[in-house]
């Protein structure tokens, strides 16, 4: 008997080790995705048309925490502080929140293809971009404000919706997500009618606020989304262990004392919030909330404790990324940011899928 | 009786009076402009005072230098207005945005293909710095182009809303028109003022408040005035003559948008120059007064309006998606009588958007194409050259467009 106990020890042992070096796999990958996101910002706040050096970049930069100790040049303070940083931060927000919003209706819809877009907040919050831009309706007063106001308040619109009817029918990830494409088409129909007849004008802008842009983001914007990733995301990831327990099963979760819907309800509002803030201040940027949660899970496994974090770092680089190709490829002409994430997103995407040598999902 | 007269032409007086100011009912937004008049002058000094002493009341233009309150140096800040002498100007553009721009205005940046053709038809083509990314593409089909070439090797600073800010601000311009509804986070982002202007569509009342707004910017408002009469007075001319004609006499025409269309099916439901020239829209049913100018239908729709004349809107030599050939053979559309009597012609419309420059010249085009007989005279080559040279300052645009056209060239 004794060389059971033996064997049972050390088997535990193993297991243990195993759990261990799985953790520490985690840890690698987290702290590269830091390490990359870093490095993509460095790049990225280096470049541009007006050609400082890297050394007079971060000196801009430092010369705002330490006045008159650096030598800035003339114009650099305006679009070091003002042009570049403001696209980089947004960018790295940007990409953190939809991942992270991304990975979170994954996790808790049990459903790959869960993402902001196919769950019509993208589209609810661009037909009330155009809305305010084309018929100059809607909440928050005239220009920005009522274009961020309004896209705000339609982007909130499906989830009520979703949220509302799953009260009446039992909230299952299958009516939901069915209930967001639903969403999708109405919200698209409505705005496809509203760009048939607007005139040419609201439709150009229109147009580029449905393709997504880092560039119109201010100071101003980025507090905002600041303060709602910082008060969003630690809820998701407090709630990120009965989204794993989920992820076995209604039935079992609620063995467990899990009030299953209730957290589904609650993790899909956080989860929109979170959408609905980004995509109001920067246009539909696609694909982020779909593929950064994906290749997050083929990278670590699927445990939400550690997906949530790591698909936000992802995003944040694979954003920051997007921005310099929207930059660089065609200077000074610069493409909208969101037709570089779902073309260079894609295949990558596709590539990754077919590499995988296990089901991760 | 003679009490009853004396009424009369008391009230005749009084009408004749109350017209002219109808007439100017356009309002210079420009602090400074203390009695809401159309222009800054001694007048707003005098209005001044008198908020001052208490007798006007506070106007929203009256705080000349923007400082909050009406004071003294409103006064001298007028002074300075009237003799083009101050430093800044504070002004409510066309999006109600209050802006402060520095004077005099050298470096202009201007992201957008009509807002550019508006300075440069202000008299600032020399002070343009960047221009849209839509030149690089469109350069050779672009009368602006044709007239000022060097407008090519400007710095394209991307297309409107979608702006290069960084080379925006390295061009270091003194300011930045606008038609997008981005202007408060460009000049946000840039520390830049911009100055949001609406680019008229077409020919109407007020259209040429965008000409005044920028024209006082860039110090050019006489010379600009002058040429909106001008332009006024060229309508006119066609438009004295078409007014004669009854209705039942005039062709009914159907001008079809070339843009995005593979067939005759997108309908211009709203253009002056065609109503100007003596024309009857047949699709004008279909104009709603606001929206889109442009409307798709169906071909059944052009075969029941049945119109005298068909214009295809474009131009160039090539014509990709259809042309007056493939119209003409179009086995759907012989019933028309445009097409039997093979009237279908090219014109430009709103080929790379509105300029009232070539909407003037059209007007005499089209009205010499709708009554040959009323325009037996007419030169267009000719005319439209005046014209052009009158807006750009150069000469013989009107043959460059002929020669890069395939429009109607008339023998004379």
């Amino acid at each position: 008997m004794p060389g059971d106990n033996a064997d049972a020890a050390g088997k535990r042992r193993e297991v243990l080790d195993e759990y261990e070096s799985f953790i520490g796999r985690k840890i690698f990958f987290i702290s590269s995705f830091i390490l990359l996101t870093v490095l993509l910002c460095g790049i990225s706040i280096s470049l541009g048309p007006l050609k400082f050096s890297v050394l007079e970049v971060y000196a801009t930069i430092f010369d705002k925490l330490f006045p008159n100790f650096f030598d800035v040049p003339e114009l650099a303070p305006i679009v070091v502080w003002n042009i570049r940083l403001t696209r980089v931060v947004m960018g790295v927000l940007a990409g953190i929140g939809l991942a992270v919003a991304g990975a979170a209706m994954q996790g808790i819809l049990r459903n790959p293809l869960a993402s902001p877009f196919t769950l019509g907040i993208s589209a609810g919050a661009g037909l009330g971009a155009a809305l305010a831009i084309i018929a100059g309706v809607g909440i928050g007063g005239g220009g920005k404000l009522l274009l961020v106001g309004n896209a705000f308040l339609f982007s909130l619109i499906p989830s009520f919706v979703i949220v509302g009817l799953t009260r009446y029918k039992r909230a299952t990830p299958e009516t939901m997500i069915l209930a967001g494409i639903a969403m999708t088409y109405i919200f698209s129909a409505i705005s496809s009618l509203l760009h048939y007849f607007s005139d040419s004008d609201a439709l150009k802008d229109v147009v580029v606020w449905l393709m997504g842009d880092l560039g119109k983001a201010t100071w101003g914007d980025i507090y905002i989304v600041t303060i709602a990733l910082v008060i969003c995301i630690p809820l998701l990831i407090w709630k990120s262990w009965d989204l794993n327990v989920m992820g076995s099963g209604d039935e079992a979760a609620k063995s467990l004392g899990i009030n299953v819907e209730r957290t589904r309800i609650f993790v899909m509002m956080i989860a929109s919030l979170i959408a609905a803030v980004i995509i109001c201040f920067t246009g539909m940027i696609g694909f982020i909330g779909l593929v950064a949660p994906h290749m997050t899970r083929i990278c670590i496994g699927g445990d939400n404790r550690f997906v949530i974090p790591a698909s936000g770092l992802l995003g944040a680089a694979f954003l920051v990324a997007a921005d310099i190709i929207a930059r660089e490829a065609m200077a000074p002409v610069i493409i909208p940011v969101g037709i570089v994430t779902s073309c260079v997103g894609g295949p990558v995407f596709l590539y990754f899928i077919m590499r995988k040598k296990k089901e991760y999902w | 009786m003679k009490g009853l007269i004396f009424a009369l032409v008391i009230i005749a007086c009084h009408s004749l009076n109350v017209t002219p100011i109808m007439a100017s009912d356009y309002t210079l937004k420009i602090f400074g402009n203390a009695n809401m008049d159309d222009t800054i002058d001694e007048d707003d000094i005098v209005y001044v005072e008198r908020i001052i002493d208490g007798t006007n009341e506070v106007t929203e233009l009256a705080d000349a230098n923007y400082d909050g309150k009406v004071d003294k140096d409103d006064i001298t800040h007028i002074e300075l207005i009237i003799r083009g002498e101050e430093k800044e100007l504070t002004l409510i553009d066309m999006a109600d945005r209050i802006v402060t721009i520095p004077r005099p205005i050298e470096r202009v940046v201007a992201p957008s293909v009509a807002i550019m053709r508006m300075v440069i038809q202000c008299g600032g083509v020399d002070k343009l710095v960047g221009v849209s990314a839509y030149i690089d593409k469109y350069a050779d089909n672009m009368v602006c182009v044709a007239a000022y070439p060097e407008l090519k090797e400007l710095p394209f600073v991307g297309y409107e809303g979608q702006e290069n800010y960084e080379l925006m601000v390295s061009l270091k311009p003194d300011v930045i028109f606008t038609s997008s509804s981005y202007a408060d986070q460009t000049q946000e982002t840039t520390c830049i003022p911009v100055v949001s202007i609406s680019i008229p569509s077409f020919y109407e009342a007020g259209s040429f408040e965008a000409y005044r707004l920028v024209s006082r910017i860039m110090g050019t408002e006489e010379m600009v005035e002058e040429l909106i009469s001008y332009a006024d007075e060229k309508f006119d001319e066609v438009t004295d003559i078409t007014s004669q004609i009854p209705d039942d006499e005039k062709p009914g025409v159907y001008f079809c948008h070339a843009q995005g269309a593979t067939d005759i099916t997108r309908a211009v439901v709203k253009y002056d120059p065609l109503d100007m020239a003596g024309g009857v829209n047949v699709a004008d049913e279909l104009w709603n007064g606001v929206g889109s100018t442009v409307v798709d239908i169906s071909k059944e729709q052009v075969i029941k309006w049945n119109p005298d004349i068909i214009m295809l809107h474009g131009f160039g030599k090539t014509h990709e998606s259809f042309s007056i050939e493939s119209v003409l053979e179009d086995p759907d559309l012989q019933s028309v009588n445009a097409i039997k009597n093979r009237n279908i012609y090219y014109t430009k419309g709103w080929y790379i958007g509105w300029d009232p420059a070539t909407g003037v010249a059209e007007t005499f085009y089209m009205a010499k194409i709708f009554h040959p007989d009323e325009f037996e005279d007419l030169n267009v080559e000719e005319e439209g050259n005046k014209i052009l040279e009158r807006f750009y300052g150069i000469e013989d645009l009107y043959t460059w467009i002929l020669n890069n056209s395939d429009y109607v060239r008339w023998d004379l």
